[in-house]
């Protein structure tokens, strides 16, 4: 992600107001926008405000103009702007069922936090919410990790490993003939046709499965 | 354990179920829902049973398998299911994903599936004077007023 703040953090003046510009322009138009960023300034002016007081005032001005949904992304996108490493990697340590819910909600914040659309959304959830449920029920447990991928590209980076005993069907499973006794046997296949790439390695102390998803 | 966090509505209306899921259903509430329907089933027979899934945020395969299953168990009941408010990213995932929903009839609205199973509306127009006759600044002081001695 490249980084689109003019100055340091926490320097005067605080936020590049150029940034904040160009992603409230996309929304309302750039006299719109210079009007909503003059007057959250002027409201702001004397008193010592964080980044997400004038972010919260910004997306007031936008939703103004446009409806719900739009200013929700234009709060995402704020904040991106403001601050374009907040989106750090998720761990999360896969249990008990409980956990699968956990992980596939993990995904979901970190979708919002990226702006994803809302299929990108669905499709990381599903991949998360397949790989936590295959490691709850056949490995006794595992780890999973969700990330932006590295080096600016944009795609989300899971990877779920775990210390079971190793998918012995793996063949039959990837020929979509294989059903499973707890759900339609679509936990890998379906990963897999959810994401842009796939690697997966199985053995007898346990599987590590990567994925990618492009959005 | 069956708590209230964990349980999900189950709508009788009109000898018909409606079931409006809603947020995360967890396997474990997933599996309280299939027994309460098909308990609510027997007890009431219905005629045909709905499930909304327009609040939900996303459904997996796991729980694809679940309301596949709850379904065929109604059919087998005699009662047929009609699954609606499929959001277009999760029909999406599904489709990429290959998962099979033949077993239930699917209906795009709540009112669409209520047709299916039989269920026909007259809606009879209201018009907006007539129902707000009352409420002259007249009426509106006086109930007010009586709000306040109530207190």
């Amino acid at each position: 992600m490249t980084d689109l703040r003019g100055k340091p953090p926490g320097g005067p003046g605080g936020l590049d107001d150029a940034a904040l510009l160009s992603v409230l322009a996309r929304y309302v138009g750039t006299a719109r926008a210079q009007g909503i960023l003059l007057r959250a300034r002027t409201e702001l002016r004397g008193r010592p405000a964080t980044d997400s007081q004038l972010i919260a005032r910004l997306v007031e001005g936008v939703r103004s103009f446009v409806g719900e949904l739009e200013s929700r992304k234009a709060f995402a996108e704020l904040t991106r702007a403001a601050s374009p490493k907040t989106v750090e990697a998720i761990e999360i340590d896969v249990k008990i069922e409980a956990d699968i819910a956990r992980a596939r909600l993990a995904a979901r914040d970190i979708c919002m936090a990226l702006g994803t659309s809302a299929l990108i959304l669905q499709k990381l959830a599903t991949v998360v919410s397949e790989l936590a449920r295959n490691q709850v029920l056949y490995a006794g447990g595992g780890k999973l990790v969700i990330r932006p991928c590295s080096s600016g590209r944009r795609c989300m980076h899971v990877v779920g490993s775990d210390k079971g005993g190793g998918i012995k069907n793996l063949p039959e499973i990837m020929s979509g003939k294989y059903k499973s006794r707890s759900g339609l046997g679509l936990g890998i296949l379906g990963t897999k046709r959810l994401s842009d790439k796939f690697e997966i390695e199985t053995g007898p102390s346990g599987t590590r499965i990567e994925v990618e998803v492009n959005y | 354990m069956k708590t209230f966090e964990n349980r999900i509505p189950v709508i009788q209306l009109w000898q018909r179920i409606v079931v409006p899921l809603q947020g995360d259903v967890t396997d474990e509430t997933a599996a309280f829902l299939v027994d309460d329907v098909l308990r609510t089933i027997r007890d009431t027979s219905a005629a045909g049973l709905v499930i909304d899934v327009t609040g939900m945020w996303t459904m997996d395969s796991h729980l694809c398998h679940v309301i596949a299953n709850l379904a065929a168990a109604a059919r087998l009941m005699g009662t047929p299911t009609v699954i609606c408010g499929m959001s277009a990213p999760i029909a999406m995932t599904l489709q990429t994903m290959g998962a099979d929903f033949r077993l239930a009839q699917t209906a795009l609205t709540l009112e669409d599936a209520l047709e299916r199973l039989g269920v026909s509306a007259v809606v009879s127009e209201l018009e907006p004077d007539d129902a707000f006759d009352d409420l002259t600044p007249e009426t509106i002081t006086s109930a007010a007023s009586f709000a306040k001695s109530a207190e």
